[in-house]
Formats: structure tokens, sequence, C-alpha cells
């Protein structure tokens, strides 16, 4: 049971220089593109400065800007009616060398259910049961969609290959 | 070298500069700035109000009468949303003309939810929007001419909406169950999102569905708590509640 007396003030600063990173390469991935992910992650902590609720640890401080920019993401997405499917030029755009565009584009080109578990897993580090929290879908599912992603992947590059 | 690592490495070149991170914080500041503004306003409207007041009787009588301009105003914007809200075709789902004819701002809270739910019961101050709605599924389950002469008679002062309707109209907790978990499809449907049992951020409100084992608490007291929205006052955030809820997606599928 988290001490709600012992919260954690917001803190700008901080939250930028901790998370600023890992929020752009989420929403790199989710939304495809430079200008839109910038504009997600500044969305994200201006929500932070004046939505934020009382953190319990840093990780529940963590998992909520997660959250919030993944959602951002999904508006995004949702108003430009477009598939998840980018171009490659963008994903150079994003500032990764020629070598890396190819695998990371393959990651973009996942449906976007796929897209955030896999990124959260293999880029961020977070584990099936961490996932199942912060998602809030059970282990069971986040595997499922693991399982899935990497099929997809798969899929993608044994067509990208024989092209 | 897998292909994993491969992606971790391309996704660890994505970085923010100082300079997009020094934007970042600005536009943090920015914010601050201008809410502390609002509350200078404020304070200095408030003040002006109580010398009109005071120091010019004749003051209330135009007041009186401008105030119900403004609520004249809010009728005709409720009916006109409400008319929208009217468009329902036969599957249950709301046309989308109504929330993309572009009639409402985003600031307009009816027409902003009609897309998304089916009537607005009141305007209760405080609450997230879930507090005040009763989507199509629910409707579905009672006779349409006892529902509205129900609506004609409810008010904010007794709850929850979805609370006394449940209530009024005796549903079981398995039927409003499976109204539920109709109206979580509706919305994983219409926005391809996960449906929410919590949010804290004002633009999810939309994704809200209902928490069947708090509406059949009857404890009104925990159910205002849960649905409170998430305002900040000068004293601090007020409410109880998680940040964020997710419903799992085998609760609609």
């Amino acid at each position: 049971m988290p001490d709600k007396k012992k919260k954690i003030p917001p803190d700008a600063g901080r939250a930028v220089e901790e998370y600023g990173n890992s929020l752009y390469r989420l929403c790199s991935v989710m939304t495809g593109n430079r200008e839109d992910a910038q504009d997600a992650v500044q969305d994200c902590f201006l929500r932070y400065i004046t939505k934020a609720p009382d953190f319990s640890d840093y990780e529940h401080e963590k998992a909520w800007l997660i959250r919030v920019a993944s959602n951002i993401c999904h508006d995004i997405l949702r108003s430009r009616r477009r598939t998840s499917f980018v171009s490659l030029d963008e994903i150079r755009n994003l500032g990764t060398s020629e070598d890396n565009a190819q695998i990371l584009g393959l990651l973009i080109s996942l449906e976007e259910k796929y897209r955030i578990v896999m990124h959260l897993h293999y880029v961020e580090g977070y584990k099936t049961d961490e996932l199942s929290a912060l998602l809030g879908i059970s282990s069971a599912a986040v595997k499922k969609r693991l399982q899935r992603g990497r099929e997809a992947l798969r899929e993608i590059y044994e067509k990208e290959a024989r092209q | 070298m897998t292909d994993f690592d491969k992606l971790r490495e391309a996704a660890e070149e994505i970085k923010l500069d100082d300079l997009q991170k020094q934007r970042i914080l600005e536009a943090c500041k920015g914010k601050k700035r201008r809410r502390i503004n609002y509350t200078a306003v404020a304070g200095i409207a408030a003040a002006l109000i109580v010398t009109v007041v005071v120091f010019s009787p004749g003051f209330l009588m135009k007041a009186k009468e401008a105030d119900s301009a403004v609520n004249e105003a809010a009728v005709e914007d409720y009916h006109a949303a409400d008319q929208e809200m009217q468009v329902i075709l036969s599957d249950g789902a709301y046309s989308q003309h109504s929330a993309e004819s572009g009639n409402g701002s985003a600031d307009n809270k009816y027409a902003y939810t009609a897309g998304v739910c089916t009537d607005i019961i009141f305007e209760a101050g405080g609450f997230r929007s879930i507090y005040s709605i009763i989507p199509q599924s629910f409707i579905n389950l009672v006779d349409r001419d006892e529902y509205d002469l129900w609506v004609s008679d409810v008010s904010a002062e007794n709850g929850m909406a979805i609370v006394q309707f449940k209530d009024y109209f005796g549903i079981s907790q398995e039927a409003f169950d499976e109204a539920n978990k109709s109206y979580a499809k509706y919305i994983s449907g219409l926005y391809g999102v996960m449906p929410l049992y919590c949010t804290t951020v004002e633009e999810n409100e939309k994704y809200e569905i209902f928490r069947t084992d708090l509406i059949y608490s009857s404890d009104r007291e925990a159910v205002d708590e849960y649905y409170r929205a998430f305002t900040e006052f000068p004293e601090g955030t007020v409410h109880s509640s998680p940040a964020e809820i997710i419903v799992p997606e085998e609760y609609y599928k």
C-alpha cells in the first residue's frame, strides 16, 4: 500500500531529464515522425505540470508519463487517419543511421498495439508483468502480443528480403 | 548482433537535444505562468463584483437580466446538442454527423460528449463526464417513454446519473454489466482505444466506462469520490482514485 503522504512533487526539469529521451523514443516509434513525436512529448510534459496526480514513487511517475504519452500518440494517429506504415525517409529523419533505419522501420510498420509492447519490451526493457500493469492487460495478453508482434516482424522482414 | 539488439541501438539514437529539452521546459513554465495569471484575474474580477454589488443596488436587476439571457443561451445550446443526440442509427451507434459536423467546439461539453454517449442528464460540476451520462446501450434496457419521464425529473443533487437510473428502473447487475460491455465495445470500435475505468486526463474522459462493482456498492460517497473530476484546487489535486485504469480486453471482447 503506497504511502499517500509521501508524494513526489512534479518537477518538470527533473522529469524531462530523466524520462525525456525514453518518451521521445516511444512517441517516435508510435507516430513515425520527428515533429509529431516532439509535439507529443511536449504535450505530455504540459499535462504532467497541470494534471499529474500525486505519485507514490518514481516508477508510478514514469508509468503515468508513458500512459499519457501513448494516449497522446493514439490521438495524433487518429487525427491523421493514416495507416501505421511510414516511409524510410521519415524514419531516417528520426535521427537514426541508414543501417538501423531498416530495422526501426519494421517495428514502426507493425500494428499499433504490437508496436507499443514490442518497443517497451525490447527497447525500454520492461518485463511482461510490468507491461501487464502498465498497459492494463493480462500477462498472457502481453506475451501473446509479443509473440504476434515477433511473427509480424518476421513476416515483414522476409517480405522485405524477397523484394 | 540480433535484430532486437539492432532495434535497441537504432532507438537509442533517438534523443532529445538540449535545445528541444529547453523548449519543453519553456512551454511548461509558460503554462504555469498562464495559470497564475488566470488566478490573479479571477481574484480581481471577484473583488470588482463584490464592490459593484455592494455599492450599486441597481446592478442586481441588470445582473439578473444578463443572467437570464445567459441561461436562455445555455438552454438553446442544450436543445441543439440534444437534437444532435437524437440522431441515432438503427444499431444504436450515433451518426458521426453530430460529432464531426463542427457544430460544437471541443469546449462545448454537450456536443463533445454527444459523439460517444447518448444522453447527458445534467451538468454536475466537479465530476467527470461519465457522472452525468446514460449511454444508449443502457437506455435500450428500458421503455423509451418511461425513460423520457424519468429524465424530466432527475437531478444531480441525487447523485450519479447511472446510479439513479439503475435504482429507478431496477436494473439487475448482470443486465447492467452486459450494457456496460456493449458500451466498452462501442468506445473501443469508435476510437480504436482501450476503454478506461478511470483517467486523470480530461481529454480521455470520453473513453471511460462504468465500474459495475462500484455502481452496485450502494455507497454514494465512494461513487462520488471515485468520479470526482481531477481538477486542481489551491490545496492540491482532490481525489483518491488511482491515476489511470484500463479496462481489460477480455471484459468486452
